[in-house]
């Protein structure tokens, strides 16, 4: 085993086993039992911007990102600004509003402005697409395995599924977001010094990379906005599937819940949106970089950027650098494994009982589903490794009928029939798109999964409602606000 | 300029503007919203 994994690994035992530790400690001194899913809704405005901009700093924006760019160039940096985008909606509006009602997860919400039967179709659909995201968080964390080992990316994923696995079902959602503080400071540390070095380290400096483009008449490459098919076809794509799918989702409705009030959430957006946002400058340098010389560029997007890392900083900085890319995957890995988890223990089996499972054994079952969710992971991906930002902006466009129903219910007016049309014209449209040759036949192949969905679901949420006869107030209608929140929240 | 540099700067521009410019964007919506409601 090189010393640079090893030293990673050593990092990430003493600060997930130091927190584990201390947190059970604390827990056994003040007797309770650890509220796995949601940490105690007490988390203040630093743990929540921190948890929410790692949370959505995963696979895609470390591995991801020097995937694309290697082949896109710099306009690859748009996902990250989607994000940003995100973080505005979530925490000027999303996430405030579900922090309000008070809800444990995204299904709970939509049963209670609906009814129970859609709340267990999105809790199956949701906990399905979430499960896709964790094998995607698994993979990348075996391209960072691998790239400081000589073991195999199959091998190296199902190594990371197990430490991810560990990772989350020992402490839940407390232990993710005390993890995550210490672990932004030293991969943010590493990143900025990282960033400076390599203009020292790369063969010919920055010019050289800008030499190489520049010759080979893709100039383009350096920009931000690229050409104009670049910015309509991968840009404004992924502003679409990130901002209509990712504002609504449980992992990071997750965080929001645990905040201990809205103020919290909406002032974090200061934290959150450049503290994630400027992280995609580094993976993007270093894809850029990787492209531009021939001993990484022949290694393919996968695996160009991610050696590079290794190969041309110093040891002290790669431990540093891969420290932190492999704790911001184990924390995505985990808030995405505990989000599933919780639905399913919440949705799926407390839903069933009047009072819901009791503290200790809704504990037991969110760990144990984590153990079974880690394991699949694992296998799953030891066998199957696809791009990862075209899937999980495919996974993505599942969960984009939810926004469209959520905010027509919380603002506008809720009726069962139109809700349960979007969702199933929203999800048939996306199955047809998927697996036929329609978009080819129509000549909309500009059109992504995300594009269409959203379009559907806009227009079905409009049209039903507006004929809809029949039809109860939304939930924060002035007459309704008061009476229903604290009503059903009870 | 350097490129990396020319990168984080320009990438700092775009996310301060994105979020100066939705927080303008929701402060009217809400203003707009409650209006509504009390009227």
């Amino acid at each position: 085993m090189s010393t640079i994994l090893l030293a990673v690994l050593a990092y990430n035992v003493i600060v997930i086993g130091g927190m584990g530790w201390y947190l059970s400690w604390k827990q056994k001194r003040s007797n309770t039992v650890m509220d796995m899913a949601l940490g105690g809704r007490n988390a203040g405005l630093i743990m929540t911007a921190i948890t929410l901009a790692i949370t959505y700093k995963g696979s895609a924006h470390v591995y991801g990102l020097m995937e694309m760019s290697y082949s896109l160039g710099a306009v690859a940096l748009w996902f990250g600004f989607a994000h940003t985008v995100l973080f505005c909606v979530i925490c000027l509006g999303t996430g405030r509003w579900i922090r309000r009602v008070g809800c444990s997860t995204i299904p709970e919400l939509i049963g209670k402005l609906y009814n129970k039967k859609l709340r267990a179709l999105t809790a199956s659909v949701g906990a399905m697409v979430v499960f896709g995201l964790v094998t995607l968080e698994t993979q990348a964390l075996g391209i960072g395995i691998s790239a400081m080992s000589d073991w195999t990316l199959g091998w190296s994923a199902v190594v990371g599924a197990i430490i991810g696995t560990a990772y989350v079902s020992i402490g839940g959602m407390k232990q993710t977001m005390s993890v995550n503080l210490i672990n932004a400071a030293v991969m943010y540390t590493a990143i900025i010094v990282a960033g400076i070095y390599m203009g020292f380290c790369l063969p010919h400096g920055w010019g050289g990379v800008v030499e190489f483009y520049s010759s080979h008449n893709e100039g383009f490459k350096l920009s931000l906005f690229g050409s104009s098919d670049m910015l309509a076809g991968f840009a404004l794509a992924a502003v679409f599937a990130v901002v209509f799918s990712q504002s609504v989702n449980q992992q990071g409705m997750q965080a929001c819940m645990s905040a201990k009030d809205e103020h919290v959430i909406r002032k974090s957006i200061w934290i959150t949106a450049p503290l994630n946002g400027l992280f995609g400058v580094f993976p993007v340098l270093c894809g850029v970089a990787a492209a531009s010389i021939p001993e990484f560029a022949q290694l393919g997007p996968k695996m160009a950027g991610a050696t590079l890392v290794v190969k041309l900083l110093p040891t002290w900085l790669v431990i540093m650098v891969q420290a932190g890319f492999i704790s911001s995957l184990l924390s995505t890995f985990a808030m995405s494994a505990l989000a599933p988890a919780t639905i399913f223990a919440k949705d799926i089996i407390g839903s069933k009982l009047k009072n819901g499972l009791p503290a200790n054994q809704e504990k037991n079952l969110i760990r144990a589903t984590i153990i079974v969710i880690g394991t699949l992971a694992g296998i799953l991906t030891f066998y199957q490794r696809p791009n990862v930002i075209i899937s999980i902006t495919w996974l993505f466009a599942w969960i984009v009928p939810f926004f469209f129903v959520i905010v027509t219910g919380l603002f506008w007016k809720r009726s069962n029939f139109a809700a349960t049309t979007t969702i199933f014209l929203s999800w048939g449209i996306n199955v047809i798109w998927s697996f036929t040759n329609i978009k080819t036949m129509l000549g909309l192949e500009m059109l992504e999964n995300a594009h269409v969905v959203a379009i559907v679901a806009l227009a079905s949420t409009l049209l039903v409602n507006l004929f809809i006869g029949k039809a109860k107030p939304a939930l924060f209608a002035k007459e309704n606000e008061i009476l229903n929140i604290t009503e059903e929240a009870a | 300029m350097n490129f990396a540099l020319y990168l984080f700067l320009s990438a700092s521009g775009t996310i301060f503007s994105i979020v100066v410019i939705s927080s303008v964007i929701a402060s009217i919506i809400t203003h707009l919203y409650a209006g509504k409601q009390n009227g």
